[in-house]
């Protein structure tokens, strides 16, 4: 059969007259031809970008056709390729014409949602006119920046830094702030920020890989974020025969469905599980002996009256660091660096000044503590069967080193998170199984120079204040206040808050309190939002300024963003130009710093940029690498970044702390233990939450009441793989939505027995209610399922449209019910780290 | 062209979806590459006809020992496909990869194949009053890509190749979990399965006893 290319174009052109437009014709006529040669894919163009449909930056490699964008793919070119469903929708994102396509300006109240059309010069006028006044009465601390899904890295914060706030408010008190931190800082180490050690969200990776077991708790690692590189690596697990024990209330199918145990825990009960666990490796002498000799504080003789080592000095070679007293059978008390063989276990009376001083050994410290929490003790809270809970101990035991007990990423939920997280990186040191093959391992990542060198305002943030007034504080993000400055708003401390500048954060939908949120919002002067798509926070904004989503815009390289054992080195470029009156957000910033800065400053900070452009941000990030080996920078150039689109170093193993006050990995923490001292001066209530001692605190909804009633659930929630965080580039995407309906991913899930026994039938209208807030009723369909426990209601995150009914007609993809927990719960704090324990309330439901 | 075969492997699926939306998103490029409507266009649309690859979930167990297991629905591209024959009008091809193609064009929407195929695959779309399913990205793969679902898998849970190379990674993978896990699995479609539909282009490692929630029937019959 002759078939030309001319003859294929002729054909088409008819098709396009003849078919209805949405039809997919092959105009292949029979099997034995070879005319699928037609297709050709030359014409595709590849552009590397770094994914925002959640966070995380996988690197992908967009498909350019015509002028569009059509396709996403992961970017070949790392260790770790792979994109999940969310990277696969993002031109749905890209084109969905509910965007905000122009700057808005309020015309109805804050909250209603109305706007009318502005030009971009109107809208930027009236924010620099609100700063530069600001700027004029030295009220520059009243503006806070609070971004999220900046579109310009580099440049936004150090805008308004060089304006003068010292308020650029980070989302992390709502998701990793500050449990996840200091839950692993204060084991393992982590940068001292404000005193708290702090090991990030990028901090380690659970080796799934490698590892032959291992225990998924309050994580599931395909509908969960980070799909590069723990999606990836969980995948190869699986295919390597990695096998795990999910505790959940839920049972997540992510988690594999085929022999994925699953032991269902009532909420906000983890810590109870883990502490049962480490009763009986310490019963059993599951703990790994010669890495904890090796590597960790567990020798340590701690003074049983004082809670702090008995004795330390300064390390010669290492002055940040202190050795400590042990006891060797052969020489007796000396300090550890003395001895290779000092004693894990033991109880001493050691005389000192003329006095006698009780002491024990770490080790031996925690497992006296942790004899208490027996399994039979944790079932009747955590209800999870005493022998399942010792047969997991077991199966770690025997898999060990190779196995991890995951860390999780989203920790802010109970009252008791922190707990859990502390729990959680003493047991994977306990087993022996942290920074070796198979286990837990550090991250790597590289670091790029900043494009601006800018200094910080003498005057103190608003958190440094509360945590310097607010002993519930102690372990907070003093970067992370999101909740905080609204609790500021609130309370009129330090001082009068003014303005917030939200840059791609969504505060109202994306944390716990949002209704308590947005009434705050209303006693700002200004609120202004830039973001690319309308959230329940735009709706209360009184300036919309609208950016081009990552797929317009080139961005300086991502150095610090990934969950990676292997350093990377992200590459976003504009796949095509911004869409609608959009703007990338250099250029917003540029324009909002010409308006606002003193000619002179701008000159100093943005010259570079006005005139090389993102050319001259990218320069200067290549002219200062650290972090990497010299042989892995040697092989970082601008034309090798740009041509592969990215770029990744190497993965490594190996034992080591960062940054503990013995520099040893701590399984007795001296930072806990010289915060509860501390606190234990200032009368804090909740002072077992400080503890360096296994510790059961339990979760708020505990303390109202032990047991649920009939009609009342603790509103759980889990990310599925076809929505993120509360953005609507998932939310509102329909290429998500065809197959989330597919699922019932709008719904709630209770437990079909007590689903049964209210009366309610399998996908029903349900009323749900916070009895503390009653007046925030949101509507959900109810799934009833075997794979939820009776006392959690399940839904995913991010989907339902909850109590901000008002986003339905901006956002007309999205679910038009369903349940947001972040809508109807109070402004609560979580002790000592200013977290949200967004799950941790009771609600009720009722058939509508 | 030699045979040409791909596998789902339920094992190291992680329930992400990519496979699916990335589906849903390469018919939106062959339709502005066919200069019917460029993308921007389609992505407003949810064009359920063109999904030819969607998840049926069944959930089985009582609480506590209770568990979901989420299907693929997609067309099996049998070595002998019921639906071709019966065709009225001969619209339903097979490539030379062996990929089983409906012709769009030439399609009256009679349902016969919706009738007959032992899967239950091909849907057929009210709007459009034609038939539809997965043709297996024949124009990629006849192009030396990778089908666009098995692109998407950031795991390698679908993959793809020659019929022989794909089955020889099936029965490796299929009998190392079946060691690794104490269930035994295997890989549905490798081999001939019976007289009426043949061995399979789209295989699926799944544990026997989890067939029927897979949609793995034992003694697939024509409808």
């Amino acid at each position: 059969m002759e078939f030309t290319r001319r003859d294929f174009l002729k054909l088409t052109t008819t098709a396009t007259l003849l078919c209805p437009l949405s039809s997919l014709t092959f105009f292949i006529k029979d099997a034995a031809a070879d005319d699928a040669l037609l297709f050709d894919f030359s014409k595709e163009k590849k552009v590397p970008l770094a994914c925002r449909m959640c966070a995380q930056s996988c690197p992908l490699m967009a498909t350019v056709l015509d002028g569009r964008l059509v396709r996403m793919e992961a970017n070949p070119n790392t260790p770790y390729a792979g994109a999940c469903g969310r990277a696969m929708a993002a031109v749905s994102a890209l084109y969905n014409p509910n965007r905000i396509k122009s700057p808005l300006i309020r015309v109805g109240e804050r909250g209603e949602g109305k706007f009318r059309k502005a030009t971009w010069d109107e809208a930027l006028e009236v924010v620099a006119k609100k700063m530069v006044e600001l700027r004029a009465v030295g009220e520059a601390r009243s503006l806070a920046y609070l971004p999220r899904f900046n579109s310009a890295p580099g440049m936004d914060k150090e805008f308004f830094t060089i304006f003068g706030t010292p308020n650029v408010v980070g989302y992390g008190d709502s998701c990793f702030g500050n449990a996840l931190q200091v839950g692993l800082g204060a084991i393992c180490g982590g940068k001292a920020d404000h005193g708290v050690p702090s090991a990030s969200t990028t901090a380690t990776s659970s080796d799934y890989e490698k590892a032959s077991y291992g225990l998924l708790m309050g994580r599931n690692p395909g509908g969960g974020l980070v799909t590069y590189t723990w999606g990836v690596s969980f995948g190869r697990g699986k295919k390597n025969g990695l096998k795990v024990t999910v505790v959940d209330p839920r049972k997540p199918s992510e988690a594999g469905e085929n022999d994925a145990e699953w032991l269902p825990i009532r909420p906000g009960t983890d810590p109870a599980f883990l502490l049962a666990l480490m009763n009986i490796i310490f019963k059993k002498g599951y703990y790994d002996a010669p890495y904890l000799l090796k590597h960790t504080n567990a020798p340590m003789l701690v003074d049983l009256a004082t809670g702090l080592p008995v004795k330390t000095r300064e390390k010669q070679d290492k002055k940040e660091e202190v050795d400590y007293l042990v006891f060797d059978t052969v020489k007796g008390y000396v300090y550890s660096n003395e001895t290779e063989t000092p004693a894990l276990l033991g109880s001493y009376l050691i005389e000192q000044d003329g006095g006698k001083i009780q002491a024990k050994t770490s080790l031996q410290y925690l497992m006296d503590e942790s004899e208490q929490y027996t399994p039979a003790w944790a079932e009747k809270i955590c209800d999870v069967p005493a022998a399942r809970i010792i047969a997991v101990a077991e199966k770690l035991n025997r898999h060990k080193p190779r196995v991890f007990v995951d860390r999780g990423y989203r920790s802010e939920r109970y009252a008791s998170s922190l707990r859990e997280k502390l729990l959680i990186s003493t047991l994977n040191v306990l087993l022996g199984c942290f920074g070796v093959e198979g286990g837990v391992l550090w991250n790597r990542s590289a670091s790029l120079k900043g494009f601006m060198h800018v200094e910080k305002p003498k005057e103190e943030s608003i958190m440094a204040w509360y945590m310097k007034n607010d002993p519930n504080l102690k372990m907070a993000s003093a970067g992370n206040y999101r909740r905080t400055y609204i609790r500021s708003i609130l309370e009129g401390k330090p001082y009068p808050a003014r303005v917030a500048v939200f840059y791609g954060q969504n505060i109202v939908g994306g944390s716990s309190g949002g209704a308590i949120i947005g009434e705050a919002l209303k006693k700002l002067e200004m609120v202004v939002a830039i973001s690319p798509f309308f959230n329940e926070t735009t709706l209360f904004a009184d300036v919309i300024l609208p950016d081009a989503t990552f797929m317009e815009r080139d961005e300086a390289f991502n150095d610090n963003g990934y969950k990676s054992p292997v350093p990377t080195i992200g590459v976003n470029r504009a796949a095509i130009a911004p869409l609608f009156d959009t703007k990338n957000g250099y250029w917003i910033i540029s324009q909002l710093a010409k308006r606002v800065l003193k000619p002179e400053e701008f000159q100093k900070y943005f010259s570079e940029y006005m005139e090389k452009g993102i050319q001259g941000i990218w320069e200067k990030q290549l002219s200062a690498i650290g972090g990497i080996s010299d042989e892995e920078k040697a092989g970082i150039t601008m034309e090798t970044l740009l041509a592969k689109g990215v770029w990744t170093g190497k993965k490594k193993y190996g034992v080591s702390s960062k940054g503990t006050p013995t520099g040893k990995l701590e399984v007795y923490s001296l930072y806990m233990a010289k915060s509860f001292n501390e606190l234990k001066v200032k009368k804090y209530a909740r002072l077992d939450q400080a503890s360096p001692l296994p510790r059961w605190t339990p979760p708020f909804w505990m303390e109202k009441k032990q047991i649920l009633g009939g009609n009342e659930f603790i509103p759980i929630t889990g990310f599925s793989a076809l929505s993120s965080f509360t953005g609507a580039q998932t939310k509102d995407n329909l290429l998500l939505r065809t197959l989330g309906n597919k699922l019932d991913l709008d719904a709630v899930f209770i437990n079909k027995t007590k689903g049964r026994t209210l009366g309610l039938k399998d996908g029903e209208m349900v009323e749900i209610i916070n009895p503390d807030l009653p007046a925030l009723k949101s509507t959900a369909r109810v799934i009833l399922s075997e794979t939820v426990h009776p006392d959690a209601l399940f839904s995913f995150y991010g989907i339902g449209a909850g109590y901000f009914t008002g986003l339905n007609s901006l956002l007309t993809n999205a679910a038009k019910t369903g349940f947001n927990p972040n809508h109807v719960s109070e402004l609560q704090f979580s002790p000592l780290t200013g977290g949200m324990p967004s799950q941790d309330f009771i609600v009720t439901i009722r058939k509508v | 062209m030699s045979r040409i075969a791909q596998c789902y492997d339920s094992q190291s699926c992680i329930r992400c979806f990519s496979c699916m939306v990335g589906c849903g998103a390469e018919n939106r490029v062959r339709l502005q590459r066919d200069k019917k409507r460029p993308v921007d266009k389609t992505v407003t649309d949810t064009l359920a006809h063109l999904l030819y690859l969607t998840p049926t979930v069944t959930e089985s167990g009582v609480f506590p020992d209770a568990r979901r297991i989420t299907a693929f629905n997609h067309c099996r591209h049998c070595e002998t496909p019921q639906c071709k024959p019966d065709c009225p009008v001969s619209a339903i091809i097979t490539r030379p990869g062996g990929s089983v193609v409906i012709l769009e064009e030439k399609c009256i929407g009679c349902q016969t194949c919706v009738g007959v195929c032992p899967f239950h695959v091909p849907v057929y779309s009210k709007e459009m009053d034609k038939s539809y399913k997965c043709i297996q990205c024949f124009d990629r793969t006849e192009n030396g890509l990778k089908q666009a679902c098995v692109t998407a898998c950031p795991t390698g849970a679908l993959f793809s190749g020659t019929h022989e190379e794909v089955v020889a990674e099936a029965r490796k993978r299929s009998d190392f979990y079946s060691k690794s896990t104490g269930i035994t699995f295997m890989v549905y479609g490798g081999d001939k399965i019976n007289s009426v539909v043949g061995s399979l282009g789209w295989m699926t490692i799944a544990p026997i006893l989890d067939a029927t929630p897979y949609l793995l029937p034992v003694n697939p019959q024509k409808s």
